[in-house]
């Protein structure tokens, strides 16, 4: 069996290598870093999807694969399904774990918003993008042949800036006690209650996606949910959330959930062991205090 | 400007209830036009005010979209091309069922959003791009400009921001931040139900569906919340929580 695999970045390539690895494929890989495979292709970077899908189209067709891998990132979900269109095949993006059945795969992957998991089989060939992050892999030994690959330039559309963004390293993933705040804030100055009840908690600050995409209060790293971070602190304490579902799927595996919320029938108190009605502006002050 | 814009209805999710013994989910509930879709609506409009044109609201879906499909015509679309026999929903029929609509016309910008707020599985851009042999842009978090024949949009991407330009036509699937989708009012709600809709079946547009893969099992994963609520003062309230805090870590 042989799996195809590309991701923009080094680690999430290693990651999923060594999974495909575990599950007994070949893996050939396309990448702009040295990376473990079988048969590494090592190319240039290029981050248009037009000669990223011809240069995937190239090897598959050189490969023969049984399984083309992708990272579920924006790149990867935009590549990743141009070339299944192509090559008129199934994809399944978001993938969660891979199961390796019999000339079949099974994947998990989180539906209506992420109320649910569901369960997904397709028979091979096939394409999925998987969340680099959830997939669980022991390390591998591969047989490391590296060939220089040139991806072919065939751009559909024209470049005319790329700026990195700037990132911040974040430990919500590790972190033991998580403080989540949303538009129950009214203004980024605000921020200093939940800074101060974080500090006095060692807790990470986390939160939902409008703080850090729509007002830019707290960078994207923090945003927890389904396009986001999914955490399992021992505590997490969610201040000013609603609870709608693309966000509550991100605090599942939370052991305790504290909220605090005005909205006595926020969806948030079915995500809560212990939901508080009222205000953070009232209570947080009050809670600083008492800790 | 003939622009096309695919929308998805999806369940309302909000109303989606959890079977507690099995974890299975009770379907049993309306259906609602995406937001994700109403974000690309808008952008559509904003265009429009700008160079004139028209908006055609393009989709595949149940029965019921024959109602749903009123929430894009009442937000501004001018009318609607649908097929409402389409219950498989792999985003390989999707995306050849809207690319079957999308051909018996010719656009110069056909718009979705980046994923549907169900699915989260962001393929049809791709799909119906491909499909069309057009070029793409996805995860647009600004449409900068769009003149006769160009469009230059900003792409918001996982670590880096990028703007791009393509010739058009071209697909283009913004994000959920581009804009604010506005309500529509009653006068326009009423104006909706007048507006043409033209409502294919699969067998007008030739299409057999297959389905390409099996859906083992859909549970909604076994975390029970014991949801006690706590109500009081405010110094009282936070007594409670400190010991909570004290309890549990
Ligand atoms: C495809 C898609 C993916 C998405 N992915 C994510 C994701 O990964 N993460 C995410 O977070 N969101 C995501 N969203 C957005 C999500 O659906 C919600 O819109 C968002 O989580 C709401 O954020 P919020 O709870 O901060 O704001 P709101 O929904 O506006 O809630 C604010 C809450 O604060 C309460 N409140 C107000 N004032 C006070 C006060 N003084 N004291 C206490 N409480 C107060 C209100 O009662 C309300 O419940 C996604 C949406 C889509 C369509």
């Amino acid at each position: 069996m042989k799996a195809l695999v590309f991701a923009e970045k080094a680690d999430h390539l290693n990651r999923i290598s060594s999974k495909l690895k575990e599950l007994g494929f070949e893996v050939h890989a396309l990448s702009f870093a040295e990376v473990n495979a079988d048969f590494l292709y090592l190319a240039g970077p290029k981050y248009d999807y037009a000669s990223i899908t011809a240069a995937i189209d190239m090897l598959s067709n050189e490969i023969r694969p049984d399984l083309v891998v992708f990272s579920s990132t924006k790149l990867g979900k935009e590549v990743s399904s141009r070339f299944a269109q192509r090559k008129n095949m199934t994809c399944i993006t978001e993938c969660l774990d891979l199961q390796l059945g019999d000339s079949s795969i099974t994947v998990s992957r989180y539906s209506l918003g992420g109320k649910t998991v569901t369960k997904i089989r397709t028979h091979l060939p096939a394409v999925v993008a998987l969340v680099a992050d959830a997939i669980e892999s022991k390390e591998q030994s591969f047989q490391m042949n590296v060939r220089e690959f040139q991806i072919p330039d065939s751009p559909q559309i024209r470049t005319v800036s790329r700026e990195e963004k700037r990132r911040e390293a974040v430990g919500l993933k590790e972190a033991d006690v998580i403080v989540v705040v949303g538009r129950g804030l009214r203004k980024e100055e605000d921020l200093k209650l939940v800074k101060e009840l974080a500090k006095k908690l060692n807790a990470e600050i986390g939160c939902t996606r409008p703080l850090s995409h729509d007002y830019r209060w707290l960078p994207e790293e923090r945003m927890i949910g389904l396009s986001g971070e999914k955490v399992s602190p021992k505590l997490l304490i969610s201040i000013g959330v609603s609870g709608q579902i693309q966000h509550a799927v991100g605090i599942m595996n939370s052991k305790t959930v504290i909220a605090i919320n005005t909205d006595e029938n926020a969806p948030m108190k079915e995500h809560s062991d212990y939901f508080i009605v009222g205000d953070l502006y009232e209570i947080l002050p009050e809670l600083i205090k008492n800790l | 400007m003939k622009i096309a814009v695919c929308v998805k209805e999806i369940y309302n999710l909000e109303q989606v209830k959890i079977v507690r013994e099995t974890r299975e989910p009770i379907l049993d509930v309306p259906k609602k036009l995406d937001d994700l879709s109403r974000n690309a609506l808008e952008e559509a409009i904003k265009i429009r005010e700008k160079l004139g044109g028209e908006i055609v609201a393009i989709s595949a879906g149940s029965p019921e979209l024959r109602k749903t499909i009123k929430e894009a015509l009442a937000m501004g679309a001018d009318r609607a091309a649908i097929v409402t026999d389409f219950t498989e929903s792999s985003p390989e029929s999707a995306a050849l069922v809207l690319s079957r609509i999308l051909e018996k016309d010719s656009y110069d910008l056909i718009l979705l959003g980046d994923a549907s707020s169900d699915d989260y599985s962001g393929q049809m851009a791709s799909r119906v791009a491909e499909t069309l042999n057009l070029p793409q842009i996805t995860f647009v978090s600004e449409i900068r400009e769009v003149s006769d024949g160009k469009i230059t949009c900003v792409r918001d991407m996982d670590d880096y921001i990028e703007v791009v330009e393509s010739d058009l036509p071209c697909v283009v699937s913004v994000t959920n931040e581009i804009n604010e989708p506005r309500i529509p009012a009653l006068k326009d709600i009423l104006k909706a139900s007048k507006k043409p809709v033209e409502n294919f079946s699969l067998q007008d547009l030739g299409i057999e569906i297959s389905r390409s893969y099996e859906i083992v099992e859909n549970l909604a994963p076994a975390v029970d919340r014991k949801q006690e609520v706590i109500e009081g003062e405010a110094a009282e309230v936070a007594g409670k929580i400190a010991e909570i805090i004290g309890r549990e870590v």
